[in-house]
């Protein structure tokens, strides 16, 4: 670390941001960089290492922000993340990120930092909620007790930036006063046994050029395992261990105390004392208003109860709130239909544009706002520092279920979408909560899965229709109880982990963040309209017109104009004959409807032939006894790429369906038309299977890369099978007792 | 208390009574009025007892056929000489047994008197007797109070953190295992002295919200049991003394 100074002026500076979790690093970041990294009020929002760069000064600066830690012995996947960046890959500096109202626990980390000798600026962050404890940092004074220099920020209003930029690139030059390298003093009996064992060390130059020799020393007396594998990687590390172990038992004789008690009383030792130099503690500005909150959201009584309120207004509102702006772009979607419809010549083109395209992504795009407030209610959730209170009530639930706590977090952000979800399951501990958690995930009715329910729902059951959803939520949720206790009887049988889960104070969302949330979603949203969804839409267009059949339309079309023709000379010969106007009329029409149902004919026979026609012959022994109609089977096939394609491939094959000339109708009125044979039960049943068959490709990749494809490729099977047993049970069941 | 205070001990200060334990509460109430109100009527001692006044008049008929009191019916209630004697004997280990639990094993006023209640019926003279003179000890060594007894109420007090009531303060004195969550526990500032408070179970009773240093934690009620803790109110006890 020390041979970097001289080229720092032309390198570019790696700076990691290293802290407790939910000090504020990620917003931090974003500060420091402009990005829109994940931000929210829990710990372990942040799971993998994410890089952004910028330039202060004319410096080229590369900043990393990381999962956040207690101290340096990690146990859990992203928290290994971290110490293995700090230590194997020596960031130029370090930004010790430290939330000022926890001074004493955030402190913890940096007496660890300072012992590996890390090269560290200290954000001492949330100043403004410190202010409001009533504490009175000296900054100064902190900054040189500790050998760090000190800034003060307030990461959610920017406050401080500058000057830790500044801060960082004297750190990383060399040229700042306060840093300088200080010792945590042990006590003079744990200072000569770590003395003894770096005397051991210094026998292998190479151990000292790679580690920091006190610091392997403290971390292999405190037993950390991470510390014994590296030093098995030198030869000599036989001599070094024993006198590790001997150094150990003299201290533990000594004290009467186990070693990791005897340093990390050392440590807290060293912080209590700098604290009590630099910290003054004056009244309260603010009361804190967490604790009476509290009172009311994990009341005893009232605790579940707003919990389920709060989780069925948030469907609620996702689906009535909703309906005004969906409504708004449906008629838009229309117009434009309509409009492409007038303007452009007739042709393979036209109809590709008018049923393929605006039939497709414009049956999905009406969807977004629902998604919207369901995104918002989910960041309120997780802003607020309500998700941390909801994992805290339901940890007992869950633990009956075989899971953890914390899996509540993963799972409700599995409403929004399980790809994010799937990821946050990082922060559980434990490899089997966590893989439990990732194979119930896609339980979790996504949003993509909103618009099927939507689009059903609302043809079907009209005025129950937020009533429908909302079963179908908790449907899944059962199921996906049901199915944890299933795989952890069949494939997990370890014992329980520790619930070990910060509660946060709570925050007042920033309007900014919430946007960021809710516009990151937007634009998500959107792109998945322009990529795959467009994409899909063409494709199974393509495959619903082709190939033509010439013979049957050639066929048909005889048959058609012979029937006009012959239509003509009977109203001839009625209005030859005198036949009041009134049953003109009648005959007309039957005549018309004769024609028309010639075209039906023609159409269905057409589409019989073509692709995705031979495709839905092929599903129907599947799909009939859930009573699929072959739109639903197809639209099931291609809805495994993602769920919202569903919706667009169904758009696409009514509109194709409404043929020649029949008027643009929207799908929802569309499915309802009789010819379909949709009822209300098997509009449920489809329902039912879209929530728990395969999740999209997006979660099965992110499942495979976060738990194994083995995993993957059992939760695929057994969603399946699940999807259809459910179904088929559900189906014919409802029709026994004649729905 | 004083009054039986006496540096005598011999074992018959401590004889059987040959009364039933119900019945010895009677005399004790007895005694306990007498020296209170000078009067003592049946309306009292049903009071004191909190049992019906046919029930205590059926009683003490009894003690007066084992020629311990005199009583008329209407009338006040006196101690014979005898009666005198057993009540004596029955208020005696009483008071030492309240005295053993309260000052000795620094258990509350309130439950230290139930204990002695329950306990003083069936003690064996001989056990009495050592018992006696353990508090006997314990006052003769009086300026050295603070410390063996000191230390012993210490050790009494420390439990398992997950036996701590709503909103009860105490002193973290060890975390027991050697477990990960040990580890990380000492990491996140559980260490000797440190003061910390059972906020909130949650509504099942489960995860407990404690509140350590500046921030709030929580934990299942099973890893709190490997927390051993002092509270730090004394008379406000754990659940395992007084009755919650
Ligand atoms: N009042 C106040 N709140 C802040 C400040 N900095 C961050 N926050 C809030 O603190 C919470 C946590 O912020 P994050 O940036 O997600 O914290 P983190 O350290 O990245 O958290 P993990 O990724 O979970 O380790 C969010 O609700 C922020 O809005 C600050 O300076 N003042
Ligand atoms: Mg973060």
């Amino acid at each position: 670390m020390e041979g970097n100074k001289a080229s720092m002026k032309t390198r570019e500076i790696t700076v990691g941001l290293v802290g407790n979790p939910n000090c504020g690093k990620t917003t931090i970041f974003n500060a420091l960089t402009g990005a829109r990294q994940k931000v929210a009020n829990w710990s372990g929002v942040t799971v993998e290492k994410r890089e952004g760069r910028l330039k202060h000064g004319g410096v080229s600066i590369r900043v990393i922000d990381l999962p956040g830690i207690y101290s340096l012995t990690s146990y859990s996947m992203e928290e290994i993340i971290t110490r293995d960046f700090i230590i194997d890959d020596r960031p130029d500096v370090i930004v010790n990120v430290i939330d000022a109202g926890n001074l004493d626990r955030n402190l913890y980390l940096t007496t660890q930092l300072i012992n590996i000798g890390a090269h560290s600026v200290m954000a001492l962050n949330m100043f403004d909620e410190a202010a409001n404890k009533g504490l009175i940092i000296d900054s100064d004074k902190l900054g040189t007790l500790l050998g760090i220099p000190v800034v003060k920020t307030v990461g959610t209003r920017s406050i401080g930036i500058d000057e830790l930029l500044d801060r960082i690139v004297q750190v990383a030059r060399g040229t700042d006063d306060t840093a300088r390298h200080i010792h945590i003093p042990f006590g003079d009996d744990v200072e000569a046994e770590i003395r003894a064992i770096q005397e051991k060390m210094r026998e292998d130059e190479a151990i000292g050029d790679r580690y920091s020799t006190r610091w392997l020393s403290v971390r292999l007396l405190e037993r950390d395992t991470d510390a014994v594998k590296k030093l098995k990687a030198f030869p000599g590390n036989e001599i070094i261990m024993e006198q590790v172990a001997k150094s150990r038992s003299v201290l533990e004789r000594f004290f009467d105390e186990d070693i990791e008690t005897i340093i990390s009383d050392r440590r807290y030792g060293f912080i209590a004392g700098a604290v009590r130099e630099s910290v003054k503690k004056t009244a309260p500005r603010r009361v804190d208003v967490s604790d009476n909150i509290d009172r009311v959201i994990t009341n005893r009584y009232l605790g579940f109860p707003i919990l389920f309120l709060f989780l069925w207004a948030l469907f609620h509102l996702t689906f009535a709130l909703g309906e005004y702006p969906m409504n708004l772009i449906e008629t838009g979607v229309h117009h434009l239909g309509l409009a492409v419809e007038r303007l452009m010549p007739a042709g393979p083109l036209k109809d590709l544009l008018v049923d393929g395209v605006i039939g497709g992504v414009g049956g999905v795009i009406v969807f977004l706002p629902n998604i919207l407030i369901l995104f918002m209610g989910i960041s309120f959730m997780e802003d607020t520092g309500y998700m941390a209170r909801a994992a805290f009530i339901m940890d007992r639930v869950m633990h009956t279920m075989g899971l953890h706590g914390k899996s509540f977090i993963p799972l409700i952000m599995g409403f929004g979408c399980n790809v994010p979800a799937i990821m946050a399951t990082r922060s559980l501990e434990n490899r089997q909560d966590r893989i439990l958690t990732i194979l119930i995930n896609p339980f979790m009715s996504c949003s993509a899965r909103l618009p099927v329910y939507i689009l059903f729902a609302g043809a079907f059951f009209h005025v129950h229709a937020g009533t429908v959803i909302l079963s179908l939520y908790l449907v899944g949720i059962l199921l996906a109880f049901v199915s944890a206790r299933l795989y952890s009887l069949v494939f997990f049988r370890g014992g329980s982990t520790p619930f070990v889960m910060e509660l946060p104070p709570y925050r007042i969302p920033t309007i900014k963040t919430t946007l960021l949330h809710m516009w990151d979603r937007a634009s998500q949203y959107l792109r998945k309209m322009g990529g795959i969804i467009l994409a899909f839409s063409i494709v199974i267009w393509f495959m619903g017109e082709y190939p033509k059949s010439p013979d049957i339309a050639r066929d048909y079309e005889a048959h058609i104009a012979a029937a006009r023709s012959h239509n003509v000379r009977v109203i001839d010969k009625a209005l030859a004959d005198q036949t009041p106007s009134a049953a003109l009329e009648t005959l007309r029409g039957e005549l018309e409807a004769k024609v028309e149902s010639l075209e039906v004919e023609k159409i269905s026979l057409e589409k019989r032939n073509t692709m995705i026609g031979r495709m839905g012959s092929a599903l129907t022994p599947l799909t009939e006894p859930l009573g699929f109609n072959q739109q639903m089977g197809i639209s099931l096939v291609t809805g495994f790429v993602a769920k919202e394609v569903v919706v667009s491939t169904m758009g696409v094959l009514y509109h194709a369906g409404n043929g020649a000339g029949g008027a643009q109708q929207p799908v929802d009125q569309a499915i309802r038309r009789p010819e379909y044979g949709i009822t209300p039960l098997s509009a449920y049943t489809f329902m039912l299977f879209v929530l728990l068959y395969v999740p999209c490709l997006a979660t099965v990749v992110v499942m495979g890369r976060e738990a194994g494809w083995r995993w993957a490729f059992i939760s695929l099977v057994y969603q399946l099978l699940l999807a259809w047993i459910v179904c088929f049970l559900f189906y014919n069941a409802g029709r026994i007792l004649g729905f | 208390m004083k009054r039986y205070g006496d540096t005598a001990c011999r074992q018959e200060l401590f004889e059987n009574t040959d009364l039933s334990a119900n019945m010895e509460d009677y005399m004790e109430t007895i005694a306990l009025l007498a020296s209170r109100n000078r009067v003592v009527r049946v309306r009292d001692i049903a009071k004191t007892l909190k049992i019906t006044m046919p029930s205590v008049t059926a009683a003490l008929n009894k003690l007066r056929e084992k020629d311990l009191i005199h009583y008329e019916k209407y009338g006040f209630i006196e101690l014979t000489d005898r009666g005198r004697h057993v009540a004596g004997l029955v208020y005696r280990k009483h008071s030492f047994l309240k005295r053993f639990f309260g000052e000795i094993l620094g258990m509350e006023q309130t439950s230290a008197d139930e204990e002695a209640c329950r306990l003083e019926h069936h003690l064996s003279p001989e056990a009495c007797r050592r018992l006696y003179r353990l508090v006997e000890f314990h006052d003769a060594e009086h300026g050295s109070e603070i410390e063996w007894t000191g230390r012993l109420q210490d050790l009494m007090d420390e439990g398992p953190l997950s036996e701590l009531r709503e909103g009860q303060s105490a002193a973290i004195v060890k975390v027991l295992g050697d477990s990960p969550l040990r580890k990380r526990l000492i990491d996140m500032g559980f260490r000797k002295g440190e003061r910390i408070t059972v906020v909130k179970y949650a509504p099942l009773r489960d995860p407990i919200e404690l509140s350590i240093k500046d921030y709030r934690l929580s934990l299942r009620v099973e890893e709190a049991r490997d927390i051993m803790v002092r509270p730090l109110e004394r008379g406000r006890r754990r659940r395992r003394h007084g009755r919650e």
